[in-house]
């Protein structure tokens, strides 16, 4: 993720610069790493795969950062990382806490962000075994199942069971996770 | 695996089945035994060996017609047994996951809430183990220790005087759920749906705790349905005939 990758940091807090470089040195092996006062007058930026920056610098140069292909993460001294941050903010470190702490919220920031997608829910469940599944997870009993649907109990039962061997999920609490999970219900249904 | 006997060497029993690990602890033996086999260590820490071996192997073979040969005499300390294993899961393993949920949360560069409804289920599945464990430890066990007192003592127990009682091994028969089915629907949940970007190590770790809760609970309430239950039954049925005669 980081191997190989050129690394500009920014700030005027040479001793920060300075921990931050050989944290990533001992724990993700980069490329280059350049580290600047400033980013007047350097066309650093434009070499770089990943730009830190103090609060300072991204404010004052917004427009140039925003152009960047670099990915920007903006050094704070706040202590809650990337606490309550719209998803529009940039990416935050925070410099008030320990080493280890630092480096797994790099690990965390490095990390790639489209490793993992949900399952598809089309492809496993009938619209029908759908139905069954929102209801079972909304605490309905079959025989109400079986009324709201307009279909027989018996066929309620067989949809549960197909449900159950589906997705290898027995509980009506596990059901009910499944169905927040896919969006089927909402947190206020069940 | 063959068959553990009291004449194996306890240390290489564990090297075969590193899970058999709390099953000594729960029984009182500490790890650090040296070369003793299993009878020598019984005899040193007072562990009945006969009751130590049928467990081990029950639980090795997950058969647990093993424990055939355990008799009335057993029933208090398989119920002790129970009641360790009921204090480990409270006081390590569960506070151990959810405290591991709370470092998977604390991983999670935005806020997910998928990783918010792993926690919820996991608090209610806890809440509903509590009750269980509770239940079993104010009402099932009390009851099956008075029985096993009266067993001891040759007496009728208090069949005789209260004609029948409220609470008796048909009624634990009857209300006593297994508690791994919703364990397995959540780990089943976190392998295959659980998405997002957050600490996959910590995840895995998660899982493969439960995993390993959801074998230990099956074991546990194999020892209740399949030993437990019809040795206590025979002994009820025992306590009448004893105050009819
Ligand atoms: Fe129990
Ligand atoms: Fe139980």
């Amino acid at each position: 993720m980081v191997a190989g990758k050129k690394i500009l940091i920014v700030s005027a807090n040479q001793l920060a610069c300075i921990g931050l470089k050989t944290i990533l040195q001992e724990s993700f092996s980069p490329g280059e790493i350049i580290v600047l006062a400033d980013l007047h007058g350097s066309d650093a930026l434009a070499e770089a795969d990943i730009a830190f920056v103090s609060s300072d610098t991204y404010v004052r140069q917004q427009a140039k950062l925003r152009t960047s292909k670099a990915h920007i993460i903006v050094l704070t001294e706040d202590a809650r990382d990337g606490a309550d941050t719209p998803a529009a903010d940039p990416d935050t470190l925070s410099m008030a806490h320990t080493e280890q702490e630092i480096a797994d919220r790099l690990e965390a920031l490095f990390r790639p962000k489209t490793g993992r997608s949900p399952g598809g829910l089309a492809e496993t469940l009938t619209p029908r075994e759908t139905d069954v599944l929102r209801c079972v997870s909304q605490g309905y009993l079959n025989k109400q199942i079986a009324d709201m649907l307009s279909i027989s109990q018996h066929t309620v039962i067989s949809h549960r069971k197909n449900i159950t061997q589906k997705l290898g999920i027995k509980t009506v609490s596990g059901l009910t996770m499944y169905a927040l999970l896919h969006g089927l219900i909402t947190s206020k249904e069940h | 695996m063959k068959q553990i006997t009291q004449e194996h060497k306890l240390a290489d029993v564990l090297h075969g089945n590193y899970m058999l690990i709390p099953v000594v602890n729960r029984c009182g033996i500490r790890l650090g035994f040296g070369e003793k086999t299993i009878g020598a260590v019984c005899a040193e820490r007072g562990v009945d060996p006969e009751f130590l071996v049928a467990v081990m192997n029950a639980f090795n073979a997950e058969n647990y017609s093993a424990a055939k040969k355990l008799g009335p005499k057993h029933v208090h300390m398989i119920v002790q047994y129970l009641k360790k294993t009921h204090a480990s899961y409270r006081r390590n393993q569960i506070p151990a996951i959810e405290a591991s949920i709370e470092v998977l949360i604390q991983s999670a560069v935005e806020n997910n809430p998928r990783l918010a409804l792993v926690r919820k289920f996991f608090r209610q599945y806890k809440k509903e183990l509590f009750l269980h464990l509770k239940r079993e430890e104010t009402v099932t066990f009390p009851y099956i220790e008075s029985v096993y007192k009266g067993f001891m003592s040759g007496g009728a127990g208090k069949t005789k005087r209260t004609g029948r009682r409220k609470y008796s091994m048909s009624v634990y028969e009857e209300e006593h759920d297994n508690m791994d089915e919703k364990l397995n629907d959540l780990k089943n949940i976190l392998i295959k749906y659980i998405t997002g970007d957050f600490n996959d190590t910590v995840c895995g770790t998660i899982v493969f705790e439960l995993f390993r809760l959801e074998k230990d609970l099956q074991d546990h309430t194999q020892i209740e349905d399949h030993i437990l239950m019809p040795l206590v039954k025979t002994m009820e049925a025992e306590l009448t005939a004893r105050g009819k005669a």
